[in-house]
């Protein structure tokens, strides 16, 4: 695919087409999610299980969830660059899901294994063709918006589920905690 | 400011454990399994729990003490947000009610919610024994009846009123309740020395806050009894109809992984004090008798919503003692009927605390974020269970077996959150905000109390859109001589086995009206003191 050129070859003409694609897909992808609202088709997408980390510093995080929530995360928290400390972000994320429990770690990467999985993602981004990663701020941004208002459960909880996730994670790294003004905790000495 | 201020000079009463003699073991470095006998095994740490095993160790009685979390103690307490949440509270502060609902805040730990909480302690308001003891049949457990325990508590734990000024945010709440005329009043805190820091929920760096970490539990140490953490009880042994100990899975010390080892303990008695959603977790998992089918029902939350307000005046809400003002004005109406009760207090407003409460993303967010040190937060804590119209949730186990709260939203409850979200804006505005916006995914920032007011009234209060959390988990094992209610009687004894009781916030029959610490260290004291003459 030439999606790894994207974003920052994208015109504004493949943007907007793109959106539209979302536009018009959105409503099969309405169709599509109402089969897969059922846990048992949950469990089959799962290819992977929590605990397989991609890369050696994380662990938890897969290939998947490092493409998902990389995305993800400059349309959640708005930062003029997050890419800058996306590794501080990750490596928060992957710490708050290697020590919640085994289930919810799973039950979340079912969800990120929905919106990346090849049959999937499809439906549940509104793009056959690219890939989160391709994805511009906008966007990821309308398909947000597009799981936010959805009529049925399924995409209303993932967009619950990764935008709160991706925002904890984000503000809980205390660099990113600066941005709020916030000046940070006493110095702690251990003598 | 705080940011300016050196921590130092401790003694973390953890340091010198071995020397002291303290029987400690971390379940994550077993090589073998652990089998152990007790008089008594004391199942969590926390309020209940901890309390407990303190008043068995100095009856004489072998406790062991059984812990899921991790043990860590002030030397280890960094005031950072990340490391408290992964590392002290429960599912990395992520466990939420069925289907994205509420989130469901409790601390796992040695200590459990008292490492992490925020010091308000209140007794038992009388409105609430009055009607357990009216409508479940609660013996025993009068006014005067727990007064000695609160005694006892109150003084160990140097509670009292907070001497203080409030923090500005604590403060905001005083001032608009005084301005429309609303009563308010001082929180008393369990504590001694505190340096006004305002990281009670990231562990007390200073041990300023009496918790079970710092007093019952070490104290239980010295008398001889044993902790093992990062265990967490599967399920009951039995025999029959008597309860014989308990068995339970070792975790890995940094992550959420079974090491393979088993702790099994032999006693006499099994107090079980893993707090609700848990103790009737494990009641469940063992297949306890429940011939009215009560275990894990109408289990509580004091649902909690929230207004954010902007200040001209900075208010860095998340330094300082965190709760200091509360107002009970709306938390005992005159008629239940038509209004549920909810108690007015605030909370400590960290970065990642206010995104997590916020949820949504992009501007909306955003802004707010960078809004923080002049935000204010006010909470609402209904009093859910006293009305047919609030039954509370039900425990369930998922496939796994882990025990997870179905807790579905009433209209009783929503029309009260409405009343409520009202209520917090008008005091925001009287108290000189300049913007308010309710907790809820589609409401935006309000500059004027009928815009606020309007959109309140314009917002459907659902799960997943309002947002709504809770710290107070009660319920589930409710006791009292109503058997086909209670499943524990007055003293917290399991009804239907021999040798097991229950000693936490499980216990209460409905929410309390209050914040639940020192109400479960009544109960476990009281309780653990009849039950220590009977072995
Ligand atoms: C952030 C926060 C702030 C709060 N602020 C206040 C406040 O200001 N005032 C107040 O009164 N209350 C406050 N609370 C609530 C209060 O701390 C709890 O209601 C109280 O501690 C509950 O006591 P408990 O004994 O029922 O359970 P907990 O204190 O929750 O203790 C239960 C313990 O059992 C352990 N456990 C669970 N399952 C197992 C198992 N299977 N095996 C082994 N161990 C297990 C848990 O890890 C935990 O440590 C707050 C709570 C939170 C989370
Ligand atoms: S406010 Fe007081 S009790 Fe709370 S963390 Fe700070 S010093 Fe400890």
């Amino acid at each position: 695919m030439i999606s790894n050129e994207l974003p920052n070859g994208t015109t504004e003409q493949d943007r907007l087409s793109r959106r539209d694609f979302l536009g018009t897909v959105g409503k099969t992808s309405v169709l599509a999610t109402a089969t897969l609202y059922s846990a048992s088709s949950l469990a089959v997408l799962t290819s992977t299980r929590s605990g397989w980390a991609a890369e050696p510093q994380f662990l938890i995080l897969r290939d998947a969830d490092i493409k998902l929530f990389g995305a993800l995360l400059p349309a959640v928290v708005q930062q003029a660059n997050p890419k800058v400390d996306s590794q501080k972000f990750l490596q928060s994320l992957d710490s708050i899901l290697a020590h919640a429990d085994a289930e919810t770690a799973q039950l979340i990467q079912q969800l990120v294994d929905l919106v990346t999985g090849a049959l999937t993602r499809g439906a549940m981004t509104g793009s056959l063709f690219w890939d989160w990663p391709d994805f511009d701020v906008q966007t990821v941004n309308s398909i947000l918006e597009s799981w936010r208002e959805s009529y049925f459960e399924l995409p209303k909880t993932v967009y619950a589920v990764v935008t709160r996730l991706t925002a904890t994670a984000w503000y809980m790294v205390p660099e990113n905690q600066q941005i709020t003004g916030y000046k940070g905790p006493p110095k702690k000495i251990v003598d | 400011m705080q940011h300016e201020i050196e921590v130092a000079g401790i003694e973390d009463p953890y340091r010198n454990a071995q020397e002291k003699g303290w029987k400690i073991v971390n379940a994550s470095m077993l090589d073998d399994d652990l089998v152990l006998e007790a008089d008594v095994v004391v199942v969590g740490t926390g309020s209940g729990g901890g309390t407990a095993a303190e008043v068995l160790s100095e009856a004489g009685l072998r406790v062991v003490m059984l812990e899921e979390g991790m043990l860590k103690s002030s030397d280890r307490f960094n005031m950072a947000e990340g490391e408290a949440i992964t590392d002290l509270y429960r599912d990395a502060g992520l466990q939420s009610t069925k289907g994205e609902g509420i989130y469901v805040f409790q601390g796992q730990n040695v200590g459990g919610g008292t490492t992490i909480n925020w010091c308000a302690s209140f007794r038992t308001p009388t409105q609430t024994l009055r009607h357990w003891e009216q409508n479940f049949g609660l013996k025993g457990c009068g006014e005067d009846d727990l007064a000695p325990c609160f005694e006892i508590a109150e003084k160990q734990l140097n509670i009292m009123k907070w001497p203080a000024p409030p923090n500005k945010n604590n403060e905001i709440l005083k001032r608009g309740a005084e301005k429309l005329g609303f009563s308010w009043g001082v929180i008393p805190r369990n504590v001694d020395g505190c340096w006004d820091l305002g990281y009670c929920g990231q562990g007390c760096p200073v041990d300023a806050k009496k918790s079970m970490l710092v007093t019952t539990i070490p104290s239980a140490l010295q008398q001889g009894a044993k902790l093992v953490y990062r265990v967490a009880v599967n399920a009951l042994l039995r025999e029959g109809d008597r309860v014989t100990g308990v068995e339970g899975f070792a975790y890995s010390q940094d992550d959420r992984q079974r090491t393979g080892k088993k702790v099994t303990v032999s006693a006499k008695h099994v107090v079980l004090a893993a707090g609700a959603i848990h103790t009737p977790g494990i009641l469940l998992r063992s297949d306890a008798p429940d011939p009215y089918k009560r275990i894990g029902k109408r289990t509580f939350l004091h649902p909690v919503i929230n207004s954010y307000a902007q200040f001209k005046e900075q208010i860095d809400p998340y330094y300082g003692a965190p709760q200091s003002i509360y107002s009970d004005h709306f938390t005992w109406p005159e008629d239940d009927e038509t209004q549920i009760g909810y108690k007015l207090e605030v909370l400590p407003l960290l970065p990642g605390t206010y995104a997590t409460l916020q949820g949504g993303h992009g501007a909306v967010l955003h802004e707010s974020m960078t809004k923080l040190p002049n935000t204010h937060v006010l909470m609402a804590l209904m009093r859910d269970g006293f009305h047919e119209g609030s039954p509370g949730g039900s425990v369930e186990l998922s496939e796994n077996g882990r025990a997870v709260l179905d807790y579905p939203l009433t209209s009783y409850l929503t029309d009260g959150m409405k009343h409520a979200f009202e209520t917090m804006t008008e005091i925001q505005f009287a108290a000189g905000a300049v913007a308010t916006r309710i907790g809820h995914r589609d409401s935006a920032w309000h500059n004027s109390l009928s815009e606020a007011k309007e959109a309140i009234g314009r917002l459907p209060i659902e799960l997943g859109k309002a947002s709504i959390s809770s710290a107070h988990v009660m319920g589930g094992c409710a006791m009292g001589e109503d058997e086909t209610q209670c499943v524990t009687d007055s003293e917290g004894r399991f009804r239907h086995l021999e040798n097991l009781s229950i000693f936490d916030g499980s216990l209460f029959p409905t929410s309390l009206g209050a914040n639940p610490q020192l109400s479960i260290f009544g109960v476990s004291r009281k309780f653990a003191t009849k039950l220590a003459e009977t072995l």
